[in-house]
């Protein structure tokens, strides 16, 4: 009998411990989750900023590109008056101090770089990075 | 207990180590636990809704500040075609120095394809679509 009486006392002791270590992995599941759901909501606030970033690189060519159109229109219908008045100087004269003008603007100004940089993709995200204002709200 | 086990991760048969008393005691904090799952749960669902949100947001902001451009551009090819033809008749009548005056102007005056009053545009119109769908995806209290 007394055996039996401290076989089970022996084997609760040794275990004894195990509630503990269960109660600690639940607590630290518990963090797991907690880190997952921060984690995720920092991967997809880099993501917007990304796609937002590239999206205004898109503006920023596009509006070279158009830059560069509209250069070229003027370009070729200058080329296409001076052409026709080759033999007419006081024309031809004017028309190339129109030319001279044009070869010394350049395509892209600073200011024109300057315009560009209102648009900032990092300022279009105004509902703030969700981690600032969701979830530590949450 | 076999959920507990389960939520845990832990093999089968650990009760065979455990007091009543024990599995009392982790009854509560197997409760927050599920609690806390739960929590999370909602908050991804949120984070998932509220960035598809953003990406949309952000989407319509350069469609409209893309379609801004192209309308500019339109038009300036327009002003610098017109521009053109008034030039030619100005140099038929010997008017040089009135048509240099208008190709320099078209040199200097470019347009701005960018304004403050078109960024303040597409922010308005992406944050007026949003606001809309914004009220369905708040969680529940």
């Amino acid at each position: 009998m007394k055996g039996l009486v401290k076989g089970p006392e022996k084997f609760f002791k040794q275990y004894e411990v195990i509630p503990f270590i269960l109660s600690k992995i639940l607590e630290l599941r518990e963090l797991e989750e907690i880190e997952k759901t921060k984690r995720i909501a920092i991967q997809k606030d880099i993501e917007l900023i990304r796609k937002a970033y590239e999206k205004e690189r898109e503006v920023f060519r596009r509006i070279v590109d158009k830059k560069i159109e509209d250069r070229k229109q003027i370009l070729k219908n200058l080329l296409r008056f001076i052409n026709l008045n080759l033999q007419n100087p006081e024309v031809l004269s004017v028309l190339l101090d129109v030319y001279v003008e044009l070869m010394k603007k350049p395509v892209v100004s600073e200011e024109d770089i300057s315009n560009l940089t209102k648009i900032s993709a990092k300022k279009l995200i105004n509902s703030k990075s969700l981690l600032e204002k969701n979830i530590i709200e949450l | 207990m076999k959920e507990i086990y389960k939520a845990l991760g832990i093999f089968n048969g650990l009760d065979r180590f455990l007091r009543p008393a024990d599995v009392i005691e982790l009854i509560p904090k197997f409760i927050d636990y599920q609690i806390t799952l739960e929590i999370e749960e909602v908050k991804r669902e949120y984070i998932n809704r509220h960035y598809s949100l953003e990406e949309k947001k952000t989407e319509l902001f350069f469609e409209v500040i893309n379609r801004s451009i192209e309308e500019k551009s339109q038009d300036r090819k327009k002003v610098v075609d017109k521009a053109f033809t008034v030039v030619d008749h100005l140099l038929m009548e010997g008017k040089v120095e009135d048509a240099k005056d208008i190709l320099i102007a078209l040199i200097e005056n470019q347009p701005e394809y960018i304004t403050k009053e078109i960024i303040d545009v597409a922010r308005d119109t992406s944050e007026a679509v949003s606001s809309e769908d914004y009220i369905e995806i708040k969680p529940e209290e």
